[in-house]
């Protein structure tokens, strides 16, 4: 344990090295929040949407902002590199798990987002709209939203850890990884709220994984869905961490016998 | 004649390597159309659920996304392995090599990476474009037609020379990378929604700053109110080359300040 707690701290301090690139990621999602906001002030001034106010669609947009934070995942981009590098031969003999390796470098650099990117945003978007922001202040919905927020990090995490594995049949995972963040940016919420969705894909969505890491932590935290589902929206989301892992012990069981090292 | 010559060897010889994986290519390409219409789709749904998007209708806006995506799409053919490039070409001395030949070094960029992932975006932009056409109210006459090319041309250069011109900052400043990825993909996704929907500032920006205003938005208004009272959007039909030729002379300029590196 000793040894990956300390991977965590030197991961940590490297991210803090080469730290160049946070300001503009954080004008390019603020500037991806204020094209949200712009877009959902010109539909409600037009349309008088019944069940959700203005004010839980902005709540609706800010929270986004910092769930997306803790869902966004780059290990499977790292993994094909070493794969297509070779470099993953070293990886392998390496006395680690090569899972909580790559846990604890995710868990890292997600600190390092937090600190670096998550205060700045976090001061702006609640100076600016704070008139706003709406949430739920009851206990229940406190917990399960902590629950939540669990889920939806270890699924984002499963996921691209998944493609990662995948990288050591294919070697190049990025337009996999596209295709999955494309599906999953319509069918979480991303880009317009499932709410407006219509019912057939609502549907669908209520059994992909996709929902759980960004549309469902934040309704919890707004209270617009009611306490009795809490149950059966906690069994998905368990049922969905199980089956992830299994694949993902599957995959790893196989992995070492594919994998084929490349250069020299 | 030479040049275009010249460019059409170097895409055979780049689609005959390519061509060898077949499986990626195809990937390459079929990921970009979903992701085209990714971003399309959440026009779709919210017009469908909420019919107006100030004053816009579906087939206007679907008009305006697939010009910005189409002209995108093109540019991108051409001048997105420089935007991405430079800077690694700059830092590992590799630049070099394309300022010793005897054709210009852009153009020895240009036509040695044909960005074959944006067929993708030329795929989804022709097909849009013809949807919105057959449901679109308007009155297809010759003009339009000849307005129509003259707007999508321009709106192609006006994308090339935003592309042109963010590919030398690297001679300016350290890690441009992140900025120019900011502009081309958020800004860019930004100005095909209709822009009269943003603040004021950001209306500036998009038409002073970083032109995207002129490539969907003010050509889909053209478009479709055919009677013109602002007489400033003829603007529109001469902007592209004037924008190209700038950037071009931005691109060379730059290239003076780079030195040598690496071995």
């Amino acid at each position: 344990m000793n040894m990956y707690l300390s991977l965590f701290k030197k991961n940590l301090r490297l991210s803090f090295v080469y730290r160049s690139n946070i300001y503009i990621s954080i004008i390019s999602i603020l500037s991806f929040t204020m094209l949200q906001y712009f877009l959902w002030k010109a539909i409600y001034s037009v349309n008088e949407s019944t069940e959700i106010s203005f004010s839980q669609m902005i709540s609706y947009i800010l929270f986004g902002v910092f769930i997306k934070l803790f869902t966004t995942c780059n290990i499977s981009q790292y993994i094909s590199d070493e794969v297509g590098k070779g470099s993953i031969e070293l990886a392998l003999i390496k006395p680690y798990s090569f899972f909580l390796y790559h846990l604890f470098r995710h868990l890292s650099s997600l600190l390092f987002e937090l600190i670096s990117k998550g205060t700045v945003l976090f001061i702006v978007c609640f100076s600016v709209f704070s008139e706003y922001i709406t949430f739920s202040n009851e206990w229940s919905n406190m917990f399960y939203f902590v629950f939540c927020l669990f889920v939806a990090v270890t699924l984002s995490f499963f996921l691209d850890y998944i493609i990662g594995l995948i990288s050591f049949w294919i070697i190049q995972t990025w337009q996999m990884k596209f295709l999955i963040t494309d599906f999953g940016n319509i069918l979480s919420g991303y880009f317009v709220p499932l709410w407006f969705f219509p019912k057939v894909i609502y549907n669908i969505s209520e059994y992909l994984p996709f929902k759980y890491m960004y549309f469902m932590p934040i309704n919890v935290i707004l209270g617009t869905i009611p306490q009795s589902e809490f149950l059966r929206y906690a069994i998905i989301q368990i049922a969905w961490l199980l089956l992830l892992g299994l694949i993902i012990m599957y995959l790893w069981k196989n992995c070492r016998t594919k994998v084929l090292i490349q250069g020299g | 004649m030479d040049s275009l010559w010249l460019y059409r060897r170097f895409v055979i010889k780049y689609f005959k390597s390519k061509l060898e994986y077949k499986l990626p290519f195809a990937m390459d390409v079929l990921v970009n159309i979903l992701n085209s219409l990714s971003f399309f789709a959440v026009i779709y749904f919210i017009i469908g659920k909420f019919n107006f998007l100030s004053n816009w209708e579906l087939y206007e806006v679907t008009l305006m996304y697939s010009i910005g995506l189409f002209s995108f799409g093109i540019a991108g053919t051409l001048f997105w392995y420089p935007v991405t490039e430079m800077e690694n070409l700059m830092i590992s001395g590799q630049l070099d090599g394309y300022l010793i030949k005897p054709i210009h070094p852009l153009f020895h960029l240009v036509s040695k990476h044909f960005g074959h992932t944006f067929l993708g975006q030329i795929i989804v932009g022709i097909s849009l474009l013809c949807y919105s056409f057959f449901n679109l109210d308007i009155d297809y006459n010759f003009t339009f037609w000849i307005s129509f090319i003259v707007l999508v041309i321009n709106a192609i250069l006006v994308q090339c020379a935003i592309m042109i011109s963010l590919s030398p900052l690297c001679f300016y400043f350290a890690k441009p990378q992140a900025f120019a990825m900011m502009v081309v993909v958020e800004l860019q996704v930004m100005s095909r929604y209709p822009a009269d929907i943003f603040h004021k500032i950001i209306q500036l920006v998009m038409i002073f700053g970083i032109p995207y205003m002129f490539v969907s938005y003010f050509p889909a208004y053209l478009l479709v109110n055919s009677d013109i009272s602002k007489s400033y959007m003829l603007v529109n039909y001469i902007i592209g080359p004037i924008l190209f030729g700038l950037s071009l002379l931005f691109f060379n300029k730059s290239l003076r300040r780079y030195n040598s590196a690496g071995s």
